[in-house]
């Protein structure tokens, strides 16, 4: 939020699980915002597993992100 | 969105509440009471209650409760009017930035805050201290560690599996709620010991794992008792090796006793646990051992110490008969926090705050009413209201 308020080009990467909670706290700062979506868990992967979340997150960031802002 | 003050109810039996409650989402899986007009009336009513103690906005939702609210969800719980005061303490403390309420309630890890009363209160209103403490039986404990989890889900939006994501949640987050057994403390008492006044009424909250039991009945000696105390402690897969932080040592009123004939302080108590409960790094996976240097914690002299200062052992005395203690590791992510009951918050909650804080004094505020006598039913969550 402080990154796109200072005129950078910003994304919020969430995995799924945490998706409801990332909502809700877009929602409470009234900040609308890419949100970049990957699957659960982001912890312990291998790196293959990585980079395959990292592509997934590109094409996301290109498309201008699966969700913009809190879901209305 | 309209702002709900009543919900009607056609059926305000136990079991229709109960099933309404259950679909809404509001209950933590066991019967609640339906907070009716009469019974908000008495908690707002009561010596328990002042406008001054209303808390900030609590997370995740970051919603500002107001007094109808909570008061709907300490009725809900059980709670008598008296408990009250202690809910709210329990909020101010828990809403103070060191807690970090919100990465304890969205973790994936089993924590939940425990709520550990000190001074007079304790008596005031019935709090077991001693035998069964932590577990079922006396009103007190049970329901007013439940209205404070009631709450944190209900208005906060801490809802298990939506933005209470732990990856089994523990019974403790049903409530989780003692006092320190002063009476049978050879030592001052916990908040004595943290600079409040013996008189003084004090909730300590910890971000809490379920305890685990220190069992020894062979030790003589208090400093054979530390030895078990520590080698209990001493393990892998605790937030407490991985970041440090506080955890708390619950000690049953006869290891206590040990501990002082052998003239053990508790500050000596701290420090040799602190000493003798280092895991060596080999007992830690190599992956753990990244794991842990990316906290910014590292091993000294071949091992890690379990938090990072002998301070960070919290210890009461707790519980009846029988040489049993518990070991309480925490989230770690998260301080120890205590708050004197009867008092406003901590923080400054009456203004908006620059920008970047989710807190605007011009919104609607949280709102939850009472059950009308047979008729309406209160919604617990008070719902934000905001004009889109």
């Amino acid at each position: 939020m402080h990154l796109q308020r200072s005129g950078l080009t910003t994304a919020l990467i969430v995995t799924d699980a945490f998706l409801p909670l990332a909502l809700a706290q877009l929602e409470v700062y009234d900040t609308k915002v890419p949100l970049i979506v990957i699957p659960h868990p982001l912890g312990g992967l291998k790196p293959p597993e990585v980079a395959e979340r990292v592509r997934a997150a590109v094409e996301q960031l290109l498309n201008g992100g699966s969700h913009t802002g809190p879901l209305v | 969105m309209d702002n709900v003050d009543t919900i009607d109810v056609a059926d305000a039996s136990p079991e229709a509440w109960y099933t309404l409650a259950e679909e809404r989402g509001w209950g933590d899986g066991l019967p609640t009471l339906p907070p009716t007009e009469d019974a908000i009336a008495r908690f707002l009513g009561s010596a328990s209650w002042s406008e001054h103690m209303l808390p900030g906005p609590i997370p995740p939702r970051w919603v500002r409760a107001n007094a109808r609210s909570l008061a709907a969800n300490a009725v809900m719980a059980g709670c008598r009017p008296e408990y009250f005061a202690v809910v709210v303490a329990g909020l101010h403390a828990v809403l103070q930035a060191d807690f970090n309420l919100t990465g304890v309630l969205a973790t994936t890890h089993p924590c939940t805050p425990i709520l550990v009363l000190s001074g007079p209160v304790r008596l005031d209103i019935g709090l077991n201290c001693g035998a069964g403490c932590l577990g079922q039986g006396t009103r007190a404990n049970a329901a007013t560690g439940r209205a404070f989890h009631l709450i944190m889900q209900n208005i906060g939006g801490a809802v298990p599996g939506r933005m209470d994501l732990a990856t089994h949640g523990a019974p403790t987050k049903f409530s989780y709620c003692f006092g320190e057994n002063e009476e049978s403390s050879p030592w001052e008492p916990y908040h004595v010991r943290h600079g409040f006044a013996p008189e003084e009424s004090v909730v300590t909250v910890m971000a809490a794992e379920a305890p685990h039991n220190i069992n020894d009945h062979g030790s003589e000696t208090g400093d054979e008792l530390v030895t078990t105390i520590a080698g209990t402690i001493s393990q892998v897969g605790c937030n407490n090796l991985l970041l440090g932080g506080p955890h708390l040592l619950v000690l049953g009123p006869e290891h206590a006793a040990t501990l002082h004939e052998d003239r053990w302080t508790v500050q000596q108590i701290q420090e040799a646990v602190f000493e003798r409960s280092r895991i060596p790094v080999e007992r830690v996976a190599a992956a753990n051992r990244d794991e842990i240097a990316s906290w910014g914690r590292s091993p000294e002299n071949g091992a890690y110490t379990v938090g990072n200062t002998p301070d960070d052992l919290h210890v009461v005395v707790a519980g009846g008969r029988g040489k049993h203690s518990l070991w309480i590791p925490s989230f770690a992510a998260s301080q120890a926090v205590s708050h004197r009951i009867g008092t406003g918050p901590s923080i400054d909650t009456s203004s908006p705050i620059d920008t970047g804080s989710p807190i605007d004094t011009g919104s609607p505020i949280d709102t939850g009413s009472p059950i009308g006598s047979g008729q309406s039913g209160d919604d617990p969550t008070g719902r934000e209201n905001r004009d889109r």
